[in-house]
C-alpha cells in the first residue's frame, strides 16, 4: 500500500458514523457515478430503517440496483460478536433494511429494480464472528443481494476515485497535499503549503461554472478541509484546521464573487456545506478552549514567559474575532444561507453575549491592543454587542467601560513603554518591542499614525460618552495622528478582494484628524466626514457573517460605513 | 647604642625589608624599642623614620657602594638611586620604603646643602613629571622634609618651589605629594621665620595659592599676634581673599579669642569668588571640632555658616558636605544642617557624600528623618546601595532601632517615602541576607500592622522575602489582621504558585495544629489553581510554543539583551520595578515557575527561574504602571474603612 492509500486508510478509519462518514460517503457515489436518492441527513429524526444511504448505480455486470447502504463507523466500525447481535447492532439493521421497502415513484423504474444491501464500515469483521455472520447472510439473501464494504475496499475505493480524480492528477497537488499532511503540526508551519494546495485547484477550475468539474471542485474542498480537520484533531490542536479552512473558506468565496455565482442556489449550497465543516471545526475548537478562556486571564499562557507581554494580548484580540464570528454563524447553523427566527436570535445572543463579556472581563489581554489592527477585534466586540435587535443595558454599560479601559490600556502602554499601537505586523511589534521604550519627544511632523485611536474616540462621540474623550484627549493630543481608511470602492472590486488579500493600495487615508474643543464639536466633525458604502453581494446571498471573517483572516481594518452611519 | 642600630641597618640590608618577623632578630631590640628607632606590633618589627636609623643606612651604604659626598649633586643623587633600587624588588610591594627612602634621600639633600651649599636649583628646575614622575615624587618628599633644614635663598627658593607645585599638581597622582610639600614649606616658614617672611615679600604680589597659603600659615603659627595684623591687611585685597580664607581654614586656633579674630576677617572680606566659599567648610569644621575652642556662640555660629554654604552652589555644597564627616557626636546640629540639602531637588552625585555624613548620628532616628526629607523632594530617586554605609552601620549596631524607623517609613502616608523604606528592605534583603525585624511586630498598633502587610504585599511580594518578616502577624491577637493577611497570602498563590507553599514549610512548625490549618488553608488554594493551570497546560491552541511560535521564538531571541539592558538600565536609572528585584537570577530567560517539581516552564529553548509575580507576565506595562500608582498614593485616607473597622470592633 503506498503512502497515500495509508493516509487515506488512516483517515477513513477514524470517521464517524453520524457526521463525517456520512458526509464524505454520497460524494464517493456521486463520484462512482450513483444516483443519490436518500441521503442519511435527510431521514435525520425518524427511523432509518437499515438504510443510511439509498441510491441507485450499477454491479460490475452492469445490472442496476436499488442500493441501500448502511454506514457503520466509529464504536461500531468492527463488526464484532458483540455490536453484531446487540439490541439495534448491525444483525438487526441488516433485517431491517431488507425487510423495509423503500419506494419512489418519481423515478421511473425505480420501484421495479432489484434491491442490494451493502452494509459499509470503516474497520473491518472480526475472526470470532465471521461464520456466523457468513451463515446469518446466506440464510436471509440471494446471490448479488448484499455486499459488505470494510476499509480495504472504501480505500481502494476513495483512493481511486475521489482522490486521485480530484486531488491527486497532477504531481504538484499530490505533493502539497502529502507536505500540508506531513507538517501539519509542526513548528512555525504558516500553512503554506496548504494554502498553495488551495490556489492551485481554483486556478484549475478556473471560471467553470457548472457541469462534473464544477461539481468535483466543491468536493474536493470539502474533502481538503476534511481531512485537515480531521488531522488536526488527531495532532489534539486545532489551530491548523482554523487557519487552513479559514483560508480555504475565504479564497472559494472570492472565487465565486469573482465568478458572480453568488446567487446561484446550487453553488451557495455546496458552499453552506464548506461553512458547515468550518462551523464544526470552530465549534470542536471553541467546545475545548473556552472553558479556560473565561477563568481569570484563562487565556494568558503560563508556558509563555516574557513573550506573553505581547503574545497574551494578540492571542486574546484573535480568540475574540474568531469567537464572534463563530456566534456570527451560529445564528445561521445549519443552513447558513437563512436568516434566524427573531426567537433563537435573542435566546442565542443573551447566551453569546454574557460569554464575551465573561471573557473580556477575566482577560487583561482584551483590553491592551498593541497594534493598531487591533481595532478590527474591538469593532468585532462593540458592533456585536450594540446589534439594535439585541440591545440590552448592560452591553451599553460594558461598551463604555470597555472602550474607556482599553483607551487607558494604550496610554498605560504609552506611558511605561513608548509606544502607542503599531501599525505593522506582528514580526514589526516584536522588533519594537524589544528595542525598549524609546525616550524621544514625538517629531510633530512625523507622528505616528493610528486608524484605531480614531475609531476609539469617535465612538465615545457616537455613544455621547464625555468622560472618557475629556479624559483621554490630552493624553494623545500632539502625539498621535488621528487617521481613517477608505476603501477604494471605484477602483477595485473591494468585496472581492476582501476575501483573498491583505489591502495595501485599495485603502486611502485621510491623515491629520484633529481632536475638538469637546465632544460635541468633535461629534459634529466627524459626522461630516465620509462613509461610502456599497451593497455587498455577499450579504445579498445571506453570508454576510463572512465578511468579519475576512476582514480578521486578512487583518483588514473595517470600512467606516460600519461604524460612521451610527452618528445620530 | 649605636652598635644596636648598626645591628639593625646590616638586618635591613640583609633583608632588604623594613618590617620583618621578630624571630629574624638575633640582637638586642629592647634599646632600639626604647629609642622608639622601632616598633613592635606583635611578632612584627616595624623600623621607623629616624634621623639615627637614616644616617647610619647613609653611612652602611656609603661604606658598601664606596660612596663620598661631593659638590656634584647628581652623582649624590645616582647614589640614592643605586640604594633605592636594592630594595626593590619587582612584584613584592615593601611596606615602609617609601618613608625610609624619602628620609634617606632627605638626608643626602641636607647634607649637600649644608656641606657643599648646594642650592638644587638648577637639579630642581631641570626634574619634570613627564621625565621621570616617579622621581619627582621621591625628590619632592625629600625635600619637603629637608626643606626646613635648608639654606636657600629667598629667590632660588621661590623658583623651586614654584616649579615644584606646578609640576605636582596637575596630576591627582601628586595631590598628596603637594600636601607634603606645603607641609614642608609651613614648616620651614615657622622655623625660619625671617626667611618666611623674605620669601613672603618676593611671592606677595604675584601670590601662588598653595605657597603663600602655606608661607602665611608658618609665619602665623611662629607668632599669631603679629600675624594677624598682616592677614587683616591682606584681607582688604581682591587677590588675597581666597589665599587668607585659605590659611584661616589650616590655621592652628589656639583660643575663642583668636577664632574670633580670625573669622572677623573672613567676614570682613569683601571680594568673594568660589574658590574662596570652598575653603570656607574647613574653616567652620575646624572651629566645630577644635577641642581649645570653647564659646557655645562661636560654635553655632560656625553650624549656621555652614547651612549658609549649603545653600551655596555646588562646588560649595560639595565641599561643605565632605567637611561635615568629620563633625561628630552632635546629631541635632549635623541634621540641621546637612537636612538643608532636603530645601530642594538633590542631585544624586552627592549622596554618597552626604551618606558620610549620616553616618556620624549616634541615633538613628537622624538618619531616618534626613531620608524622609529626601523622599519628599526626590520622590521615587533613591538607591539604598547611595547609603549603604549608614544603614548597615545602624543595623549593626542597633537592630531594634533601626527595625522601628525602617518601619515608620514603610507604612508612611506617603508614597514616596514608602518608596524609599522598601527600597532599604529590599536592599537588605537581597543576596538571601534574610533580613529579619528586630522588633516584635505583633507590638505595633493595629492599623500599623494591616499598613505593613499592605505595604509589603505591593510592587514585588515575592514569598521568601515577605513571608519570613511577616509571618508573625498570624499569631496577632487583632483577628482582623490574622484574617486579612492570610487572605493575602492565598491571593499571593495567584502571583507566586507553589513558591508560597514551599516557602511557608520552611517557616511553619507544621507539628503545631495552628499552623497545620494554615498550610491546609493555603494547599488548597494553591490546588484549586493548579488544577486550571493544569488543564490550561494541556490545550495546544492556547499555547504560544504550538500557536505563536515563530513570533515567540524570536521575540525570546532577544530576550536576553534586552533583559540585561533593562537590569543596566534599573540599577542606573533606579527605575521603579526592576532594582527593587535584588535577587533576580538570570538562569536562562523568562519564565514563570509554578509547579511542586521546581520545574520552570519551557517555552522552545528558552525559560527561566526568576521570582517575577505571575502578574508580570500578565501585563508587564500594567504592572509597572500599578508600582508607580502604589508609590503616588497617599495613605492619609486610604485606611477609613479599615478604621471604621477597627473601631465598631473595639465598641463592640
Amino acid at each position: 500500500m503506498g503512502s497515500n492509500n495509508i493516509f487515506i486508510r488512516e483517515y477513513l478509519e477514524s470517521l464517524k458514523e453520524d457526521t463525517e462518514l456520512d458526509y464524505l460517503f454520497p460524494i464517493l457515489l456521486n463520484t462512482i457515478g450513483f444516483r443519490i436518492v436518500s441521503t442519511a441527513k435527510e431521514s435525520k429524526g425518524q427511523s432509518q430503517y437499515g438504510k443510511d444511504i439509498i441510491a441507485i448505480g450499477s454491479d460490475e455486470s452492469g445490472q442496476q440496483h436499488r442500493y441501500y447502504f448502511e454506514l457503520k463507523g466509529h464504536a461500531d466500525r468492527d463488526i464484532t460478536d458483540k455490536n453484531f447481535f446487540s439490541r439495534d447492532g448491525i444483525r438487526e439493521s441488516i433485517i431491517e433494511s431488507k425487510d423495509t421497502a423503500f419506494s419512489d415513484s418519481s423515478i421511473p423504474e425505480f420501484n421495479q429494480l432489484p434491491i442490494k444491501v451493502v452494509i459499509v464500515h470503516n474497520g473491518t469483521l472480526k475472526a470470532n464472528i465471521r461464520p456466523t455472520f457468513e451463515g446469518f447472510i446466506s440464510k436471509e439473501f440471494k446471490e448479488g443481494q448484499f455486499e459488505r464494504w470494510d476499509i480495504y475496499h472504501l480505500t481502494d475505493l476513495f483512493a481511486k476515485h475521489l482522490f486521485n480524480e480530484y486531488l491527486l492528477t497532477d504531481e504538484q497537488s499530490l505533493r502539497l497535499f502529502k507536505k500540508t499532511l506531513v507538517l501539519l503540526d509542526a513548528p512555525e508551519n504558516d500553512f503554506h503549503d496548504f494554502k498553495s494546495l488551495v490556489d492551485l485547484q481554483i486556478d484549475k477550475i478556473s471560471d467553470i461554472k457548472k457541469g462534473r468539474a464544477f461539481s468535483k471542485f466543491f468536493a474536493t474542498q470539502n474533502l481538503l478541509a476534511s481531512v485537515v480537520f480531521h488531522y488536526s484533531e488527531l495532532n489534539d490542536n486545532l489551530e491548523a484546521a482554523k487557519q487552513c479552512l479559514t483560508y480555504l473558506l475565504l479564497k472559494t468565496w472570492a472565487w465565486i464573487l469573482r465568478n458572480k455565482l453568488e446567487a446561484r442556489r446550487s453553488v451557495k449550497k455546496e458552499f453552506s456545506k464548506l461553512i458547515g465543516v468550518h462551523y464544526r471545526m470552530l465549534h470542536k475548537y471553541f467546545e475545548k478552549t473556552i472553558p479556560i478562556a473565561r477563568l481569570e486571564n484563562g487565556l494568558f499562557s503560563e508556558q509563555g514567559g516574557p513573550f506573553e507581554e505581547i503574545g497574551y494580548p494578540l492571542r486574546c484580540f484573535e480568540y475574540l474575532n474568531y469567537l464572534i464570528y463563530f456566534f456570527e454563524a451560529r445564528l445561521h447553523f445549519p443552513n447558513f444561507s437563512k436568516e434566524p427566527s427573531q426567537r433563537k436570535r435573542k435566546k442565542l445572543r443573551r447566551i453569546q453575549k454574557d460569554l464575551l463579556i465573561e471573557i473580556i472581563t477575566n482577560n487583561d489581554g482584551c483590553n491592551r491592543p498593541i497594534l493598531d489592527y487591533h481595532s478590527i477585534s474591538i469593532l468585532n466586540v462593540v458592533l456585536f454587542l450594540l446589534q439594535k435587535n439585541d440591545l440590552r443595558d448592560e452591553d451599553l454599560k460594558f461598551v463604555g467601560e470597555y472602550l474607556f479601559s482599553t483607551t487607558e490600556s494604550i496610554l498605560i502602554i504609552n506611558t511605561v513603554r513608548g509606544r502607542f499601537p503599531l501599525v505593522g505586523s506582528e514580526l514589526d511589534l516584536v522588533k519594537k518591542v524589544n528595542k525598549g521604550k524609546i525616550q524621544s519627544d514625538p517629531d510633530p511632523k512625523n507622528l505616528p499614525p493610528t486608524l484605531l485611536i480614531t475609531i476609539l474616540f469617535e465612538f465615545s462621540a457616537i455613544l455621547s460618552f464625555t468622560q472618557m474623550y475629556d479624559d483621554f484627549k490630552d493624553g494623545f493630543k500632539d502625539k498621535i495622528n488621528l487617521q481613517t481608511a477608505y476603501p477604494h470602492f471605484d477602483k477595485y472590486d473591494i468585496e472581492q478582494l476582501l476575501f483573498e488579500k491583505h489591502f495595501g493600495n485599495e485603502f486611502y487615508v485621510e491623515t491629520g484628524i484633529e481632536f475638538q474643543s469637546n465632544i460635541n464639536e468633535f461629534k459634529e466633525y466627524m459626522k461630516k466626514k465620509e462613509n461610502d458604502s456599497i451593497e455587498y453581494r455577499t450579504d445579498a446571498s445571506g453570508f454576510g457573517f463572512l465578511r468579519k471573517l475576512a476582514h480578521v483572516y486578512f487583518k483588514n481594518e473595517y470600512f467606516v460605513d460600519e461604524w460612521r452611519s451610527m452618528y445620530d | 647604642m649605636t652598635k644596636e642600630i648598626r645591628d639593625l641597618v646590616r638586618k635591613v640590608d640583609e633583608l632588604k625589608l623594613f618590617r620583618f618577623g621578630k624571630d629574624q632578630i638575633r640582637f638586642r631590640l629592647d634599646p632600639l624599642l626604647e629609642l622608639e628607632i622601632i616598633e613592635q606590633t606583635g611578632d612584627q618589627i616595624k623600623v621607623l623614620e629616624t634621623s639615627q636609623f637614616t644616617n647610619l643606612l647613609f653611612e652602611f651604604y656609603a661604606k658598601k657602594q664606596g660612596f663620598a659626598l661631593t659638590e656634584d649633586f647628581q652623582n649624590t643623587i645616582s647614589f640614592y638611586k643605586k640604594v633605592r633600587d636594592e630594595f626593590r624588588n619587582e612584584g613584592k610591594v615593601i611596606l615602609g620604603i617609601t618613608e625610609q627612602m624619602s628620609h634617606f634621600l632627605g638626608l643626602l639633600i641636607t647634607k649637600a646643602n649644608q656641606e657643599f651649599a648646594e642650592n638644587f636649583e638648577a637639579f630642581a628646575l631641570g626634574l619634570h613629571k613627564s621625565d621621570d614622575d616617579k622621581f619627582l615624587y621621591e625628590l619632592n618628599k625629600a625635600f619637603s622634609i629637608s626643606l626646613y633644614q635648608l639654606q636657600i635663598k629667598p629667590g632660588k627658593l621661590k623658583r623651586i618651589l614654584i616649579h615644584l607645585i606646578e609640576e605636582v599638581s596637575e596630576n591627582v597622582q601628586f595631590n598628596m605629594n603637594l600636601g607634603e610639600l606645603t607641609a614642608g614649606i609651613r614648616k620651614f616658614s615657622s622655623s625660619n621665620p625671617k626667611e618666611g617672611k623674605a620669601l613672603f615679600k618676593l611671592i606677595e604680589k604675584n601670590p601662588v595659592f598653595s605657597l603663600n597659603v602655606s608661607v602665611l600659615l608658618g609665619l602665623y603659627e611662629k607668632n599669631p599676634t603679629k600675624e594677624l595684623i598682616r592677614l587683616q591687611e591682606l584681607s582688604k585685597r581682591d587677590d588675597y581673599s581666597v589665599i587668607i580664607a585659605g590659611v584661616i581654614a589650616g590655621a592652628t586656633i589656639d583660643n575663642n579669642k583668636q577664632a574670633v579674630e580670625l573669622l572677623k576677617i573672613l567676614d570682613g572680606i569683601k571680594s568673594k569668588e568660589g574658590l574662596y566659599f570652598i575653603n570656607l567648610p574647613r574653616v567652620y569644621v575646624g572651629v566645630i571640632n577644635n577641642p581649645n575652642l570653647t564659646s557655645k556662640a562661636l560654635k553655632a555660629k560656625a553650624y549656621k555658616k555652614l547651612k549658609w554654604l549649603l545653600t551655596l552652589d555646588d562646588d560649595t555644597k560639595r565641599a561643605t558636605v565632605w567637611e561635615m564627616q568629620f563633625i561628630k557626636d552632635d546629631d541635632e546640629n549635623i541634621f540641621e544642617v546637612i537636612n538643608v540639602m532636603n530645601n530642594e531637588k538633590l542631585d544624586k552625585a552627592f549622596c554618597s557624600s552626604i551618606a558620610q555624613v549620616l553616618d556620624n548620628f549616634s541615633d538613628v532616628a537622624f538618619f531616618f528623618e534626613f531620608l524622609k526629607g529626601y523622599a519628599v523632594n526626590n520622590p521615587y530617586q533613591f538607591n539604598a546601595s547611595w547609603f549603604d554605609f549608614p544603614i548597615y552601620k545602624y543595623e549593626n549596631s542597633n537592630l531594634t532601632k533601626f527595625s522601628y524607623q525602617l518601619i515608620k517609613l514603610i507604612i508612611d502616608d506617603n508614597g514616596a517615602v514608602r518608596f524609599v523604606g522598601k527600597r532599604i528592605l529590599s536592599h537588605m534583603n537581597g543576596n538571601n541576607n534574610g533580613f529579619q525585624f528586630g522588633i516584635d511586630i505583633l507590638d505595633l498598633p493595629q492599623l500599623d500592622q494591616i499598613k505593613l502587610w499592605v505595604s509589603l504585599f505591593q510592587e514585588n511580594p515575592e514569598p521568601k522575602r515577605i513571608l519570613p518578616l511577616l509571618i508573625s502577624l498570624r499569631n496577632s491577637k487583632y483577628p482582623l489582621v490574622v484574617e486579612s493577611f492570610l487572605c493575602k497570602i492565598e491571593e499571593l498563590v495567584e502571583s507566586y504558585s507553589y513558591s508560597v507553599i514551599e516557602e511557608l514549610k520552611e517557616l511553619l512548625d507544621l507539628r503545631d495544629g495552628y499552623n497545620k490549618s494554615i498550610m491546609d488553608r493555603i494547599a488548597l488554594k494553591y490546588e484549586e489553581f493548579k488544577e486550571n493551570w493544569d488543564r490550561k497546560a494541556k490545550i495546544k491552541e492556547l499555547n504560544p510554543g504550538y500557536t505563536q511560535s515563530k513570533i515567540s521564538r524570536i521575540f525570546n531571541e532577544n530576550y536576553y539583551e534586552k533583559f540585561s539592558e533593562q537590569l543596566d538600565e534599573s540599577v542606573h536609572e533606579n527605575s521603579v520595578f526592576l532594582n527593587l528585584v535584588t535577587n533576580v537570577t538570570l538562569a536562562k530567560g523568562g519564565g514563570w515557575k509554578h509547579g511542586e517539581n521546581k520545574q520552570i516552564s519551557e517555552l522552545s529553548a528558552v525559560s527561566s527561574s526568576f521570582q517575577l509575580p505571575r502578574n508580570y507576565y500578565i501585563s508587564p506595562e500594567k504592572f509597572d504602571w500599578q508600582n508607580r500608582v502604589y508609590y503616588t498614593e497617599n495613605w492619609k485616607n486610604e485606611f477609613k474603612e479599615w478604621e471604621a473597622i477597627i473601631s465598631s470592633s473595639e465598641n463592640t
